[in-house]
């Protein structure tokens, strides 16, 4: 595709947040450049593998039942994040969040009701039908339409900003440097998350042994151009979504798939045969964000999910079965475990729990005694060979720390706002996630900042 | 049967990665069908298959499609599963002489030329005559009883034939996914006449590649609906002669050829339609092998019609007994293949449909 030397406004990143900001601004009549690091066929960054956005709403909408008012939706943040995050952009943003259901709607994404084993979103989560994949192609499918130009594999070696304001962006194609003007410019390029060597730098080498979730081309290199640029840097450097996921899950782009929801069905154990934490804490959907970082604290950072033949099909399948063993040694002997110490931790688990009222359906109370860590919900003895044991790694989704950004979207240098530059999706998203996570608050900052963005970056 | 284990291992990877991921849910009613096929279970496998209506919805929404080393290809694998379902067990007498010989060259030449060299044999002298309606048009060159003493054992075989795979078909699906709540039979039959598999939420399949078409849907309503008209028009027929003994050949203005122009239009334009997607599809969720034996039998279904409205247009020159036994020799192709084609999806779909 010839590329211009000159557009309105040049959009980085091809995920959720770049797309809703390039078709906002293109429907305001903007002539728009949108550059994707990836190939096609792995085009849009983390948004490939998402299921559903969270969405305020004070009646029934499309597939939301019900209710899920302003309130919850932050009061539901405020309690995750310990109430690290900035207050105005939440209101903004959960305020927002209910137009964007119609938007999405009006654009050709389709909704779908919230999946299987995922009951308690029903009321706050709208799922796209099929899923990210499916949202992105309904999304370049009408970028294309709208006359925005799309370069795949973009290469992106420098953005040229002076006294706070976007000049020209610096783009290596076929060997050679191309120098590409715009009004304004909006930066939609992820977090850092694929990046191992930055993470080494936080984590230590700790990171060596993270795997990450989304996609192999998150790897920060435009928010590190910010950053060397003065501009304003928001959130903690090692804060980030993460969870449990199989440790014999791929490296990068495993996705959904990889998660392990058998934590609170009966105990995790480190690689000395320890617990090492509450496993019934809270229910799942409120605790499985927390397992990330707590396996990342554990030597080696590697982790066991052990249940008994009970609870094998209580949860959401794995890809990959078990590990499976007729006693005990035999499990802890495929896991390079301390079978006596492992035998001593089941056995003191065990003997204290004397509840029997088990009822996975709700924070049943069954918690067990006397020990350290306590289990506070569902504690249910493990005593029914066969027994089972998936290795957990933490499994990085994306990071927190980004760019700065004011209530218009601007990214700010010194605490002023620029003229021409913004920021939306993940690269941002730690001006509301300070820490914690909630399901699908990634993808309603990156459709509310994206759109916010768009409109106000032309005209 | 090495390559068919291997098929049903490589279906039960990909099922796995499925249950796990659960995004598709909302498509159609295999994911939530599969979700229930907790074990390794070729049986059910193949009836997964026949309840998946090929709308590919699910190979592009897909996040594990190649180029991820999971490469997930949900149509695909159920394409090549559904390709053994209608072929039957590779012991059998006929499949080995179809495979000899192959289907296609078998139904689409040699039988219809084994019908034009009979008929010509028999009536060297005045083949190329042209015979008016008084003169009895057809039934000079084929009499009514040929035509049933050649029919009548050819249909009994079929529909035996049809019993006997649905039968087989059934055993292993009368287990069903769900046990519990199984879905009633007129359910199944509306699901399988609406074609509520096919529809994509809606918006219709798939079609050429990543956008959703609703020309499928009614290309294949088309040749259905052109299909029942012509059978209406046979039983019409058969009320005529028996009941009132009115004896063929009937007027153009006539209900059996009324009927019999309708049904033969519908599945010229449906099977001409889908002949032409074939071509355009995007191949990358098709599995190859699959789709020839579904064009096979649609460029069959093509040619009986054709065959029949032009000896239908031409039955009053020299070219009538021409026609008349091309046609006849693809009517009897097309009932001869129907137990052993894509004609069994009818059949295994309402089936598979019953144990979603």
């Amino acid at each position: 595709m010839p590329i211009d030397d000159k557009y309105d406004v040049i959009v980085v990143g091809g995920g959720n947040a770049g797309l809703n900001a390039a078709i906002t601004v293109a429907d305001a009549g903007a002539k728009v450049l949108l550059l994707e690091v990836a190939p096609k066929n792995q085009r849009g960054g983390n948004s490939r593998h998402v299921r559903n956005f969270r969405c305020s709403h004070d009646a029934p909408l499309g597939v939301l039942p019900e209710s899920y008012n302003h309130d919850q939706f932050r009061q539901d943040i405020i309690q995750v994040t310990e109430g690290n995050t900035d207050l105005n952009l939440l209101d903004l943003l959960v305020t927002s969040s209910s137009d964007c259901y119609l938007w999405l709607e009006k654009l050709g994404v389709r909704f779908q009701k919230a999946l299987s084993g995922t009951l308690q979103l029903n009321k706050s989560n709208a799922f796209y039908l099929g899923g990210g994949t499916a949202l992105l192609n309904t999304l370049y499918a009408v970028a294309e339409t709208k006359g925005i130009e799309i370069i795949y594999e973009a290469k992106i070696k420098d953005i040229v900003i002076k006294n706070k304001s976007f000049e020209s962006i610096i783009l290596n194609e076929n060997e050679s440097d191309l120098s590409i003007e715009a009004s304004s410019l909006i930066l939609a390029s992820g977090g850092f998350q694929a990046n191992k060597e930055w993470l080494e730098d936080i984590w230590g080498a700790k990171a060596k042994n993270f795997i990450v979730r989304g996609s192999s081309y998150d790897r920060g290199e435009i928010l590190k151009i910010m950053m060397s640029s003065d501009a304003d840097v928001v959130g903690d450097e090692d804060q980030c979504h993460a969870i449990a996921v199989d440790a014999r899950s791929p490296e990068y782009d495993g996705g959904i798939v990889t998660r392990i929801d058998c934590i609170t069905h009966g105990i995790v154990i480190n690689k000395h045969g320890e617990r090492f934490y509450d496993e019934g804490e809270d229910i799942w959907p409120k605790r499985y964000a927390i397992w990330g970082r707590l396996i990342a604290m554990q030597e080696d950072q590697i982790a066991y999910a052990i249940i008994d033949s009970k609870m094998l099909n209580q949860f959401v399948p794995t890809v990959l079965d078990p590990i499976v063993g007729n006693t005990i040694e035999e499990v802890a002997n495929q896991i390079s475990v301390d079978s006596e110490r492992l035998n001593q931790t089941l056995h003191n688990f065990n003997a204290s729990i004397s509840k029997t009222h088990y009822d996975h359906s709700k924070l049943d109370g069954c918690s067990t005694e006397n020990i350290v860590p306590i289990k506070s919900n569902w504690a249910r003895k493990i005593d029914t060979p066969p027994y089972y044991a998936y290795p957990l790694k933490p499994g990085i989704t994306f990071t927190y720390m980004g760019l700065k950004v004011d209530s218009q979207a601007r990214v700010q240098f010194n605490g002023k706002a620029s003229e021409n530059i913004f920021a939306a999706g993940e690269i941002m998203a730690g001006n509301i996630l300070g820490r914690g996570y909630v399901a699908g608050i990634g993808m309603t900052i990156g459709t509310v900042f994206g759109r916010l963005a768009g409109q106000h970056a032309y005209g | 049967m090495d390559r068919e284990s291997e098929l049903f291992k490589e279906a039960y990877r990909t099922f796995k990665i499925c249950n796990a991921c659960r995004y598709c849910e909302g498509f159609c009613d295999v994911f939530p069908s599969m979700q229930k096929l907790l074990e390794f279970d070729p049986s059910k496998m193949k009836q997964l298959a026949s309840v998946c209506h090929d709308c590919r919805e699910c190979y592009y929404a897909c996040q594990y499609i190649p180029p991820h080393e999971y490469a997930i290809n949900v149509p695909k694998v159920m394409g090549q599963i559904r390709n053994i379902t209608y072929k039957p067990n590779t012991s059998s007498f006929i499949q080995k002489f179809f495979t000899f010989f192959s289907l296609k060259l078998v139904t689409i030449i040699i039988i219809p030329v084994l019908f034009m060299t009979i008929g010509w044999l028999t009536h060297s002298s005045d083949f190329f005559l042209s015979i008016s309606f008084d003169q009895g048009s057809f039934y000079y060159f084929m009499d009514h009883r040929t035509m049933l003493t050649l029919f009548i054992p050819i249909t009994l075989l079929v529909i035996l034939m049809i019993i006997y795979r649905i039968n087989v078909f059934s055993k292993i699906g009368h287990s069903a996914l769900s046990g519990e709540n199984k879905q009633s039979s007129m359910n199944a039959l509306w699901d399988g006449i609406i074609l509520k598999n096919l529809r994509g939420n809606g918006s219709g399949c798939k079609f050429p590649g990543d956008k959703n078409s609703k020309i499928r849907h009614y290309s294949h309503h088309l040749l259905a609906g052109g299909f029942i008209l012509c059978f209406i028009s046979t039983s019409i027929g058969t009320i005529y002669h028996y009941v009132f003994n009115w004896f063929a050949p009937y007027s153009i203005l006539s209900l059996p050829v009324f009927f019999g122009i309708l049904g033969g239009l519908g599945i010229v334009m449906g099977s001409l339609s889908l002949l032409w997607q074939k071509r355009q599809q995007d191949m990358l969720p098709v599995d190859a092998s699959h789709d020839r034996s579904s064009s096979h039998f649609t460029l069959l279904l093509l040619l009986v019609a054709l065959s029949g409205l032009m000896l239908l247009l031409f039955r009053d020159t020299f070219l009538l007994a021409t026609l008349l036994y091309w046609h006849l020799g693809l009517v009897a192709s097309f009932f001869l293949a129907i137990p052993y084609e894509k004609m069994m999806h009818v059949f295994f779909r309402v089936q598979s449909l019953k144990g979603r």
